[in-house]
C-alpha cells in the first residue's frame, strides 16, 4: 500500500509531541512493509515571519480576521498538497492539521483520485477551528483516541466517520535512549511532571508540594503559581525520555476533557521503563491493569499517600514499571496501531 | 497627579498604534511568500522515515 502523511512536523517550534509521533506512525508503516512518504505542513498559527513578541498580537487578529490571515497559507498548502497527491498516488492519506480554514474544500478532489482520506485529530474536538470540523467531515475517516469524545463528534458536530485509533508509542526508539549518570543526577526529581500546565492539573501537583517534585512545562510562566520553584524547563523528545528515565515517579494528569484517558503520556512513560501514577479514569482498563502496570489515584489525598508509599518501596516501583514497559512493547506499539488502522480499511472494503 | 488607570489606557493605545502596522506587514508579507511559493512550484518538504533528532529546544506541546 502506498501512504502518504501530511502533518506539521517540525522540530524547531510546532508540537514536538506531534512531530515524534507522526514520524513514528511513519517509521512504523515502513516497518510493516508499506512505501511511506511524510510531508510537513505548514501551519499559520506558526507563520515564520512572526516574531515571538507578536505572537499573541497575531493570534488576536487571526481570531478576528481568520479568513484573510490564514488564506495564504491555506491556498499553498491545498495546493501542494494536491501536488504530492499527484506526484506520489497513494492509496491513503493520513492528514493531520492543527489549524485551516479553508483546506478541507481540496479533499473532495483527492477522495475523486481514489485516495482515501484519514484524518487524524489529537485533541478535543471542541479545541480545534470549523475550518478542522469541516476537514473532518469530508475526509473517509475521523481518527481519535478518545471515545468519550464521540458524544460531541456525534452529537454537536454531526461527523460519524469515526475510528478510534488509541495512541501508542515506538518502544524500541524509546529503548536505545539512556541517560548518563550525570543527566541522572542534574535531572533526577523523585516525582515528576511534565506537560502544559493548567488549573486541573495545577490542583493536583500542588499536593505534592513538599515532594521532591520536578515540572517540565513550556506555559507554566503564564500561571501565578507557587510551583513554579518546581520548574526545570522544557523536555520533548529524546529529553522527555531521558527525564523520565530519570525519575522514580513519572506523574500522568489528563486533561479534564479527556474523560476516558489514553492520552500520549499513558504509553511514553511506561514506554521509558518509568513508574507512572495517573489519574484514575474509566478506560485505562482496556489499555494496563491498574496496581500492575501502573498505578492510579483518584485524588489529590491518594495521590500524596500513594507517592509516599511507592517512594518508599523501590522493589514495588520497579517491578511495576518493568511491567508496564512489557505491556507497551506487546501490546501498545505504533507497529501494531498501524496494523489495527489498516486492518480496519481491508473489512470495510 | 496621574491616575494610573489613564496610564494604562495610554500604554494600550500606544501598543495598538504600534503593533497594528506591524500585523499589516506580517499579513502582507505572508500573502507575498505564498503566491512566491505557489509561482515557483515549492512542494512540501519531505521528512525522513528515520529522522529523530534531539529535541530539546524551546518548543512548544499540547
Amino acid at each position: 500500500m502506498k501512504i502518504l502523511l501530511a502533518a506539521p512536523v517540525q522540530f524547531d517550534r510546532i508540537t514536538l509531541f506531534i512531530s515524534d509521533y507522526f514520524t513514528g506512525l511513519a517509521r512504523s508503516l515502513g516497518k510493516l512493509g508499506h512505501v511511506t512518504r511524510l510531508v510537513r505542513t505548514t501551519e499559520n498559527i506558526y507563520n515564520p515571519f512572526v516574531p515571538n513578541i507578536l505572537i499573541n498580537d497575531f493570534s488576536v487578529l487571526r481570531r478576528y480576521l481568520k479568513k484573510i490571515v490564514d488564506a495564504p497559507h491555506d491556498l499553498l498548502l491545498m495546493k501542494q498538497l494536491l501536488v504530492e497527491v499527484e506526484a506520489f498516488q497513494p492509496d491513503l492519506l493520513l492528514l493531520h492539521l492543527f489549524d485551516t480554514c479553508y483546506v478541507s474544500r481540496i479533499i473532495p478532489k483527492i477522495r475523486a483520485k481514489g485516495t482515501k482520506v484519514f484524518v487524524w485529530l489529537g485533541q478535543h474536538p471542541s479545541q480545534v477551528s470549523s475550518g478542522i470540523h469541516d476537514l473532518l467531515k469530508v475526509s473517509d475517516r475521523t481518527l481519535y483516541y478518545d471515545t468519550s469524545y464521540q458524544e460531541y463528534y456525534a452529537r454537536v458536530l454531526g461527523i460519524d466517520n469515526l475510528c478510534v485509533l488509541p495512541l501508542g508509542c515506538d518502544v524500541d526508539h524509546f529503548d536505545t535512549i539512556a541517560p548518563d549518570l550525570e543527566y541522572q543526577t542534574r535531572n533526577g526529581v523523585d516525582v515528576c511532571f511534565a506537560g502544559l500546565f493548567d488549573p486541573y492539573r495545577e490542583q493536583y501537583l500542588m499536593a505534592l508540594s513538599d515532594f521532591n517534585l520536578g515540572i517540565w512545562s513550556w506555559n507554566i510562566g503564564d500561571f501565578d503559581t507557587p510551583l513554579k520553584k518546581f520548574h526545570r524547563g522544557n523536555a520533548y523528545g529524546d529529553d522527555l525520555v531521558r527525564i523520565y528515565k530519570s525519575a522514580k515517579i513519572v506523574l500522568n494528569i489528563h486533561r479534564s476533557f479527556e474523560r476516558n484517558g489514553g492520552n500520549y503520556r499513558l504509553f511514553e512513560i511506561p514506554a521509558s521503563g518509568a513508574f507512572q501514577m495517573v489519574d484514575d479514569k474509566p478506560g485505562l482498563s482496556e489499555y494496563f491493569t491498574a496496581g500492575k502496570e501502573l498505578v492510579t489515584f483518584s485524588d489529590e489525598t491518594d495521590l500524596r499517600n500513594k507517592v509516599a508509599y511507592f517512594l518508599e518501596n523501590e522493589s514495588e516501583r520497579s517491578s511495576i514499571a518493568s511491567a508496564g514497559h512489557e505491556r507497551v512493547r506487546r501490546d501498545h506499539t505504533l507497529v501494531q496501531r498501524m496494523e489495527y488502522l489498516l486492518r480496519s480499511i481491508e473489512r470495510r472494503s | 497627579m496621574t491616575d494610573m488607570s489613564d496610564v494604562r489606557l495610554w500604554l494600550l493605545r500606544f501598543r495598538a498604534i504600534t503593533v497594528a502596522p506591524l500585523l499589516l506587514v506580517l499579513v502582507i508579507l505572508s500573502w507575498g511568500r505564498a503566491l512566491l511559493a505557489l509561482a515557483t512550484g515549492k512542494r512540501l518538504r519531505q521528512i525522513p522515515v528515520d529522522f529523530y533528532e534531539n529535541t530539546s529546544g524551546s518548543s512548544r506541546t499540547i
